[in-house]
């Protein structure tokens, strides 16, 4: 369960997304359950109590609903913009529960939730100019012929620290 | 005036040591005082002092000099403020924003998309303002906040397009032979905002 053996992607929105209008991805919510089965009462007191309040705060959202015996497992279904597909299984889930898993699905893009390799995107990573080493430079040193007499930097004079005596000319030493 | 400034030091230190002389020995006096003053000869009390054998270099501080020196001079600092405010009315150029959110410290220009881990109160599609401003840059000037730039000098506006769950991660924990092993599945909320515009209005003493 390494992240590099799991799937991974670079951030991006669906067709620009918030940079003129933002638009709602989600384009239709199915709500599939059975009338009788008990793991599908919090869908039933869903659908009684709250999603019609839904359906109006979010009139682009398509919403469906489908009673069947077959759904006795209750599945909430969302498909996207972009075409992809959720399905969110809600047995045994509590009103409120169902309440914010479909405020969720809403607040969804659509795109695979899978981990992202950097925590922004840009499409212009630079304004000033990418730094090169002649960046705030002295711009003399475009036609400056090297080794150069005026360095922009040297090393700091090291002073000896210990004076040796100089040998006199006979090469006798004065101890 | 050095011989002074080291008796000065040595008595004032005399009298922050007295009170630890319950808890301190002549240790403590030998230990500070040989490190403020590089005494060869040192007796084992404070009063005996012989003030040839101690030598300190003496230093120069005048503080006006020092002050004039740090200070930009104004007719300098009103120089560049009116060229940087020149720049900013007629370069229209893509601006550049260093932005504080949630921990974390971001480059943004208008269009990038940002990640935050972690859930915001506005509802998606809100527009949000993002206040603290670190640095704000263009083609020929940049800004630097010390450390936050004014909020009436940067303004810088935000929509929130998606929020989300992480994938599922795992904390997981063993130490072997122990019979100690945890296994915690958690998703962390997740925010992404679009960066809609940075605006700059003029360099003034207020901001």
């Amino acid at each position: 369960m390494t992240s590099r053996s799991q799937p991974s992607a670079f951030l991006r929105s669906v067709l620009q997304n918030g940079v003129g209008r933002y638009i709602c991805q989600l384009k239709r919510i199915t709500f599939q359950f059975c009338k009788h089965s008990g793991q599908s009462r919090g869908v039933r007191d869903y659908i009684e109590n709250d999603l019609v309040d839904f359906a109006r705060k979010n009139p682009g959202v398509v919403v469906y609903v489908q009673p069947h015996q077959k759904y006795a497992q209750p599945t909430l279904v969302a498909e996207y913009l972009n075409g992809n597909l959720r399905k969110v299984e809600a047995l045994k889930m509590s009103k409120d529960e169902i309440k914010t898993k479909v405020e969720l699905l809403r607040a969804q893009s659509g795109l695979d939730v899978v981990r992202m390799r950097k925590p922004m995107h840009t499409d212009n990573p630079t304004i000033q100019g990418l730094w090169n080493p002649f960046t705030n430079k002295a711009s003399h040193l475009n036609i400056e012929t090297f080794p150069t007499k005026n360095p922009t930097w040297k090393y700091a004079e090291r002073k000896p620290t210990l004076r040796l005596e100089e040998p006199n000319e006979d090469n006798t030493s004065n101890n | 005036m050095a011989a002074s400034i080291s008796r000065c030091a040595l008595l004032q230190v005399c009298r922050f040591s007295s009170q630890f002389t319950r808890f301190q020995t002549k240790q403590f006096h030998y230990g500070i005082l040989n490190r403020i003053l590089p005494s060869r000869l040192f007796t084992t009390s404070c009063a005996k002092l012989d003030r040839s054998a101690i030598t300190v270099p003496s230093v120069n501080l005048d503080l006006e000099d020092v002050e004039r020196r740090l200070t930009l001079p104004e007719r300098r600092r009103d120089a560049v403020v009116s060229k940087v405010n020149a720049d900013i009315q007629v370069n229209a150029s893509r601006l550049f924003a260093v932005v504080y959110i949630h921990r974390q410290q971001f480059k943004i220009t208008a269009g990038d998309l940002i990640q935050i881990i972690d859930h915001i109160e506005a509802d998606v599609g809100d527009k949000i303002r993002l206040e603290k401003v670190l640095m704000v840059g263009g083609d020929n000037f940049s800004l630097i906040g010390r450390p936050l730039l004014s909020r009436d000098l940067v303004e810088v506006w935000a929509t929130v397009i998606e929020k989300t769950e992480t994938p599922t991660k795992i904390f997981f924990q063993k130490k072997r032979r122990k019979g100690f092993r945890r296994w915690v599945e958690y998703k962390d909320n997740l925010s992404v905002l679009r960066i809609n515009t940075i605006n700059v209005t003029t360099v003034t003493e207020d901001n």
